[in-house]
């Protein structure tokens, strides 16, 4: 509980500090905020499975897409406010990740089939989106800017800050709820022994069911809002390359924990924004460094960094209560 | 007709070179129960290289395939002590987000060396045509699938008759009781895991000719290898062959009749889907 | 020929076995003794190299062999046949055996070996190309014994090998090991099985919660009082 307590006071200060910072930083400097961001918030919703329940999704981009094309297209034909429309996106993505979960998990089928039917899911959705003439094909679909406020759209790119950054931290509260719950604890046991889980009575389909559909459900909000942002829904949105990043930025911050999937992507994505930026004639550099960067990190600390720093304090912990402890009998016999 | 019968040939090509990646993978998982995300990669690696030997030092494709094999296999033998061994106890999730960032770091060397640009390989069968009756076929993706062919079951001998191969079948059902027995079981391994990327480095240049490289060709074929794998059940020759033959001629024949035609690159995915909700365990798992 | 010192070991940072020692003398039938849970399989894990020790030493032949790769000890001549046989179930007995030859030292004498297992156990020479999988217990003891001798042995380890079998069918193989005992194989047991493992035994050690409680000559400890009351039930 006190833990708890002291986690909500920290996405306090996130806010806080993000609040702080926004107002000094360059245009450049907020473009590269709102994309780390944005990505953090990605890796976020999907840990609720991938991290949780121990179950690789690479089926988000799709779920991206849902969010970002069906908000565009009933901004575009209905007049709909992609405020309301956001929410359409989301029914649509969590509608696709139950069948992908009846699929995998009706049949027990093992773990790296969860993975490939995702994976199947997202090449069929970048193809229908490549192909299909009503979702713009390979240009995608435009949203014209404007400074409105009411359809999701500003002119001023820290608003587009406030709110990811507002929307990174309810993801911080919310899995720090859901660790927490039953729910929560039910995914935990799948991820580390799906058999056990079953014998022990958790039923793998619904607790799998729930945790992905909200997780897709959340994707697809992340979706719509790099739409508005970018003024532009296309095809490169749900790319298996997203999903793949998704997985390394969690994976090098940690993945399950509250913490690993906002410090990897604020970590990583700077990083390689500004090597890709002073090296523009080397295209590809930063990717590289950024891969064997993970390659590294995952072989030494092997749970990324947020949980390989937790395991250092709790044995720093330990090793100063044994030595208190030790004191203490020394002082009794001495 | 004559395009059909064509098409469907140039499917059963591609299906058998499927069927041959699909296997080497397979081989690997048995003995060290890791999933290679950046298998895929691997070939791409050795098509590249046969571009270079093309383009550098003139070698056509097939005579470098002399070189690429051996330099594959040593790629192979080091990346496995560096990088594989290390995980060998690790959970399956660590293994799919170290090998997914290695496939991150091959396709980004790639484009670092050779550009995003889409690139070609000629071969001396380029354009060389075979006429068998009323079926008139490249010779290129003939070879292609002969070679895949002879290999598939090469090492279906070697497995089956040699001290090696009894080895790796020994390691594959226990590893711990062939420790016991003197086997060397970590240099097993490796061995496997550097005889399959040595035969992506014969499959690469085989096929270099054949498909259109750029540096994000990898993930394609490690999918196609996953899904053969999967529907032919693991550790099937035959089911793999099968699989791999559906999944060549599926891609083969939507491309012919599917509109839009881009669309038929789908096609493997759809059939995996559907397949895992008609016969999860797999084609010939009874 | 073998000598363990203060061995400890465990798992996860618990320790199952506490400073045991036992020495396996040339030609000697010694057993190891104790109830299910008691660290015997533990030991023998750190003996054949498939666990580490955390503490002490492990000397075979005058070379210490403690956390050795399990491949190099057997190449030394340390051979264990594990508990529960764990033979290569999808492979024929023949291949099973051929596998137990796997050490550099023993290829050599390949044909040879082959020829002794197949005149001890002449119904795997019948059942050559069977797959070992659809074999009776017993005869899948007989191949897990053949699959061992097939390295040529200086040390016999068995891990229960009465488990799953019927009390004759027990008695038979412990007669095997009598034989091979006698043309000069030296042979370390394991067994719950008290009475029937000290019956073929020179010496015997206890083993109870990781620590050996009893050791001596295998008469001696058949007539103790405790032994008598704890494990032989009379």
């Amino acid at each position: 509980m006190q833990k708890n307590v002291f986690q909500y006071l920290a996405v306090l200060a996130v806010f806080l500090a993000g609040l702080a910072v926004s107002g000094s930083l360059s245009r450049s400097a907020i473009d590269i905020a709102i994309v780390a961001l944005w990505f953090a918030y990605l890796c976020q919703t999907w840990n609720i499975v991938g991290g949780l329940a121990g179950q690789f999704s690479f089926a988000h981009p799709v779920y991206v897409a849902c969010g970002g094309y069906t908000s565009t297209i009933l901004l575009q034909h209905l007049q709909v406010s992609p405020w309301i429309g956001m929410f359409a996106g989301a029914l649509l993505a969590m509608v696709l990740a139950a069948i992908l979960c009846w699929i995998n998990f009706r049949q027990q089928l093992p773990m790296l089939t969860y993975a490939l039917i995702t994976l199947a899911l997202t090449i069929i959705g970048v193809i229908t989106l490549h192909t299909s003439s009503f979702l713009g094909g390979h240009e995608g679909l435009f949203i014209p800017k404007a400074n409105s406020p009411l359809t999701f759209r500003f002119l001023d790119r820290a608003a587009y800050f406030y709110i990811i950054l507002a929307a990174v931290c309810l993801m911080l509260l919310l899995t720090i709820a859901l660790r927490a719950s039953r729910i929560g604890a039910r995914l935990v046991a799948i991820r580390d022994n799906q058999d056990a889980a079953r014998m022990l009575g958790v039923d793998v389909l619904r607790a799998t069911m729930a945790g992905s559909t909200i997780s897709a459900g959340l994707g697809a909000l992340g979706g719509t809002f790099y739409a508005q942002y970018l003024s532009v829904v296309d095809p490169s949105i749900a790319h298996v390359e997203l999903a793949v990043q998704i997985v390394l930025m969690t994976a090098v911050g940690g993945i399950g924990t509250v913490w690993g999937p906002l410090f990897g992507p604020l970590a990583l994505v700077p990083m390689e924004r500004i090597l890709s930026r002073e090296f523009v004639q080397l295209a590809g550099l930063g990717q590289l460094f950024y891969g064997v960067l993970i390659i590294v990190v995952l072989l030494v600390l092997r749970d990324g960094v947020v949980t390989w720093a937790a395991k250092r304090i709790r044995q720093r912990r330990m090793a100063a209560l044994i030595a208190e402890s030790r004191s203490r009998e020394n002082g009794a016999t001495g | 007709m004559d395009t059909f019968l064509q098409v469907l040939t140039q499917g059963a090509v591609l299906g058998g070179v499927y069927a041959l990646i699909a296997l080497a993978l397979a081989i690997v998982y048995s003995v060290t129960h890791q999933l290679n995300f950046a298998h895929g990669d691997l070939m791409a690696v050795a098509m590249y290289l046969a571009l270079v030997g093309s383009h550098a030092l003139g070698l056509d494709p097939y005579v470098s395939i002399a070189l690429i094999a051996p330099i594959m296999f040593f790629a192979g033998f080091l990346l496995f002590r560096v990088v594989f061994a290390s995980m060998l106890h690790a959970p399956h999730l660590v293994v799919i987000q170290v090998t997914l960032a290695l496939s991150f770091v091959i396709q980004s060397t790639l484009l670092l060396a050779f550009s995003a640009n889409f690139q070609t390989v000629h071969s001396v069968l380029s354009g060389e045509i075979l006429n068998l009756g009323p079926v008139s076929l490249s010779a290129a993706p003939v070879l292609a699938f002969t070679v895949s062919i002879v290999l598939g079951v090469l090492a279906f001998v070697v497995i089956r008759y040699t001290d090696f191969g009894r080895r790796v079948l020994a390691v594959a059902e226990d590893s711990e009781a062939a420790a016991l027995s003197g086997i060397n079981v970590a240099l097993v391994q490796a061995l496997v895991f550097a005889t399959a990327v040595g035969v992506l480095g014969v499959a690469g240049p085989l096929v270099a000719p054949i498909l259109v490289l750029q540096p994000t060709a990898g993930l394609h074929l490690t999918l196609i290898s996953f899904i053969v794998f999967i529907l032919g059940g693991a550790n099937n020759y035959i089911g793999t062959l099968v699989a791999g033959l559906i999944i060549g001629l599926s891609e083969a024949l939507s491309s012919l009749y599917m509109r839009p035609a881009e669309f038929a690159a789908a096609v493997p995915y759809l059939i995996f889907t559907i397949f895992l909700l008609v016969r999860p365990k797999g084609v010939l798992e009874r | 020929m073998l000598e363990i010192r203060g061995i400890q070991a465990g798992y996860a940072g618990v320790s199952i076995i506490r400073d045991v020692s036992l020495d396996v003398h040339e030609r000697q039938v010694v057993s190891l003794l104790g109830a299910n849970g008691a660290g015997k399989s533990t030991l023998l894990k750190v003996v054949s190299g498939l666990l580490k020790a955390d503490a002490g030493v492990v000397t075979f032949c005058g070379e210490d062999i403690t956390n050795l790769r399990p491949d190099l000890i057997a190449e030394r001549g340390l051979i264990q046949v594990p508990q529960g046989r764990r033979l290569f179930t999808r492979l024929s007995v023949i291949d099973n055996l051929l596998l137990g030859n796997s050490p550099r030292r023993a290829r050599p004498q390949r044909n040879a070996l082959l020829e002794r297992v197949l005149t001890m156990f002449p119904i795997l020479a019948e059942r050559r190309s069977q797959l070992t999988g659809t074999l009776s217990g017993g005869q899948q003891q007989m191949v897990a014994i053949g699959r061992a001798l097939m390295g040529a042995p200086r040390l016999l380890v068995l891990d229960e090998p009465s488990i799953g079998l019927s009390p004759s069918i027990t008695q038979e193989v412990l007669d095997q090991l009598t034989t091979l005992n006698r043309s000069g194989l030296t042979v370390l047991l394991v067994e719950q099985n008290v009475a029937q493992a000290l019956s073929v035994s020179n010496r015997g050690y206890i083993l109870e919660n990781g620590a050996i409680a009893l050791d001596g000559e295998a008469d001696a400890l058949r007539r103790d009082e405790r032994i008598r009351k704890a494990y032989l039930g009379v």
